[in-house]
């Protein structure tokens, strides 16, 4: 058989695949192609891959062996299409694989320490005032702490329209600052300036608060902060570990090529950074819609639930569901022997 | 002479096409993107999402507009709230299809952003595999990364309009990652075992044709016992079907070079035009030439037709498959393809 006859006897069948590779592609039918349609799309794509091999043993026409590849390479991509989300499975890894991933994380742990200290550290300094003498100052600023202290003096609720408008700003707001601490934690050092630099400045503000310079400003602030604040700083803590396991991962390869356990380790932290995600939206979504109504509207004991609350479910999450199994069972175990 | 270093890869690479082989045993080859065309596959996702943002836009204030029409009794200040309001579903919107974008369309769309599939591109993983959920979001999350370092707004006084902006980005840390890799990969792509490949379509192949009569004449002058060997006839291809591009004397200069000994071989006259002379040993290898004289691997069965009697699931499964030639006609004793690869590259 000439190579003209046989271009002009398998056009057809390349047209035909590549007709169906067009249809399957630009529409979500590829999983509802009928029977017989995906029976003819594998035969077609069989010979195809036959005629490919054909095409480089004989030597075809350079052009005719790249249409070819290109051909079989599109045709092979439909035929083995993205592996979707799949939300049955997602049960066991948000309530059993990531809180155990997240609790076991010694990066999370790391990140969780380094930010309390510093924020608990930052905190008193400020609140007390002796042991280093305007502290609160030097971190902030004075004029910046005048302002704080302004606004909260004059905060008094917003509108449900105003509320609105803030909930979206903090969630892409806060999505920012996870973002930012995520991105400058794959450089470990950067990072932990970030996250320093973070827990310093919010618990020197809130260490301002608790010295109560301006009684009315501090009430308002805690009215306003308490809330949503297990839920942000929670979010950070962890953005802040996911980017920390994955710049750690570059130097301690655990006998892995360096690439090898970068991948490795990103598609471990996924879980975390969407739980930091989660979270973040979560408090935005508090933070616009429970934490700006003055005492008079809802008062301090109600947003204190909320923060009893979310901080009880984030302890169930990650404590209680987190918790090793092999561990409880082996517990368990003990006690029956 | 040395054995190579490294043993050959399962996904071997010549400058920007990769060779993929399967655990099928289907060996193709994909072409690799570089990073400015798939800088403009990225400008076109952003036009798209900012067009559907300036969409919802519209929406919102049309939707307005006929609330202002249908009722006209509400209230400026319940119209004042609803406008703050829409600002803030605007900003989610916003910043979760920027942030999602990417990661749920190449999930849900096989590979591929509205840009990619305009510019014909396509995410798969580096084994020629199609990507995963996971995949997709691991190489758009660390496209932060990638886009990194940012030139601080401060410096441009006219921008200055919000002091914690990251600023504008410079994405030199993902051109630079690309330029060095070999496969074009960014940051996101190296981490998530991915790359971005051409996905070419509706291009059939066809062999040249030729409108000088002498082409053919001088064809059925060349002895039938002349064996074209696989690589003078990838040479031939290659030739005729580069000339187009070329000038005459270029033409010339590179046909001489191979005609002339063919000529002698031939007994043909040394003034016949080489570019004569290996048009028409193309057009006696590809349109004339019986590939059973020489090799045997020609026979393949065709593609039934299906035709509206006999679509149905048993006629097709019960249709004859083309088969691999090489499997089914390789003479016995032959271990040359062990691997049963349908795609035996280097075969002589």
């Amino acid at each position: 058989m000439k190579v003209s006859q046989i271009l002009e006897q398998r056009q057809p069948q390349w047209r035909e695949l590549e007709n169906l590779c067009n249809e399957i592609g630009t529409s979500s039918k590829g999983a509802r192609l009928p029977a017989t349609q995906v029976a003819r799309f594998s035969t077609l794509y069989r010979s195809a891959c036959a005629d490919l091999a054909l095409a480089e043993a004989w030597q075809f026409p350079p052009k005719t062996a790249e249409y070819l590849h290109r051909l079989v390479a599109r045709a092979h991509s439909q035929m083995y299409r993205a592996e979707k989300y799949r939300w049955k499975t997602w049960g066991q890894k948000v309530f059993i694989d990531v809180p155990a991933a997240i609790f076991q994380d010694p990066a999370v742990h790391i990140a969780l320490v380094f930010f309390w200290v510093l924020f608990l550290a930052s905190a008193f300094l400020a609140q007390d005032d002796l042991i280093w003498k305007g502290f609160a100052e030097d971190v902030l600023g004075s004029e910046q702490i005048s302002q704080v202290e302004t606004g909260f003096e004059e905060f008094s609720g917003r509108s449900w329209g105003e509320n609105n408008l803030m909930a979206g700003f903090y969630i892409i707001n806060n999505g920012s600052i996870g973002l930012y601490c995520f991105v400058m934690m794959l450089f470990v050092v950067p990072g932990f300036i970030t996250l320093g630099q973070n827990a310093v400045v919010l618990g020197a503000t809130f260490g301002v608060m608790l010295r109560g310079d301006s009684p009315e400003a501090s009430e308002n602030f805690f009215n306003f902060v308490t809330a949503h604040g297990p839920l942000e700083l929670t979010a950070i803590v962890l953005s802040a570990g996911a980017g920390l396991k994955i710049g750690v991962s570059w130097w301690f390869t655990n006998g892995n090529r360096r690439i090898d356990n970068l991948k490795k380790t990103a598609v471990e932290t996924i879980p975390v950074a969407m739980c930091a995600f989660c979270l973040f939206v979560l408090a935005a979504l508090v933070e616009g819609f429970v934490s700006p109504h003055p005492e008079d509207n809802l008062p301090w004991f109600f947003k204190a639930t909320v923060a009893a609350l979310t901080s009880g479910m984030l302890m169930f999450y990650f404590v209680v569901l987190g918790y090793p199994r092999s561990i409880l069972s082996d517990f368990f175990d003990g006690g029956e022997r | 002479m040395s054995p190579p270093k490294r043993p050959i890869s399962q996904y071997q690479q010549l400058d920007t096409t990769v060779r993929v082989e399967t655990p099928e045993k289907i060996a193709f080859q994909y072409q690799v993107i570089g990073p400015f065309r798939r800088l403009m596959a990225y400008a076109l996702d952003l036009l798209i999402v900012g067009l559907a943002f300036l969409g919802c836009c519209v929406t919102i204030i049309v939707m307005f507009i006929l609330l202002a029409w249908a009722m006209p009794w509400i209230s400026g200040d319940f119209f004042k709230e609803l406008i703050s309001s829409s600002f803030g579903l605007l900003a989610i919107i916003a910043a979760v299809s920027f942030w999602f974008y990417g990661a749920v369309c190449e999930t849900l769309r096989n590979g591929q952003t509205l840009g990619k599939q305009i510019t014909h591109m396509r995410v798969i993983s580096t084994d020629g595999s199609a990507i995963d959920g996971v995949q997709a979001m691991v190489r758009n999350l660390f496209r932060f990364l990638d886009i990194m370092p940012f030139i601080p707004t401060t410096i441009f006084f006219v921008f200055d309009f919000y002091e914690d902006a990251w600023g504008i980005p410079l994405f030199l840390a993902g051109l630079i990652c690309m330029v060095a890799s070999p496969r074009f990969q960014r940051i996101g792509d190296l981490v998530a075992g991915t790359m971005v490949v051409l996905v070419e379509r509706d291009w059939a192949p066809e062999l040249a044709s030729f409108t000088d009569p002498r082409v053919e004449k001088l064809a059925e002058m060349i002895p039938n016992d002349f064996v074209v060997t696989p690589a003078l006839a990838k040479a031939l291809a290659a030739f005729v079907e580069a000339t187009p591009r070329l000038g005459p004397a270029h033409s010339y200069e590179i046909a001489f070079q191979l005609a002339k000994p063919l000529m002698q071989k031939f007994g043909f006259p040394a003034d016949i035009d080489p570019t004569l002379m290996l048009n028409a040993l193309y057009f006696k290898t590809f349109s004339q030439f019986n590939t059973e004289d020489t090799a045997p691997v020609m026979a393949v069965a065709p593609v039934p037709v299906i035709s509206a009697a006999t679509s149905t699931v048993e006629n097709i499964a019960a249709a004859p498959v083309a088969e691999d030639p090489f499997a089914r006609q390789a003479p016995v004793g032959d271990k040359s393809d062990q691997s049963g690869a349908m795609n035996p590259q280097g075969r002589p």
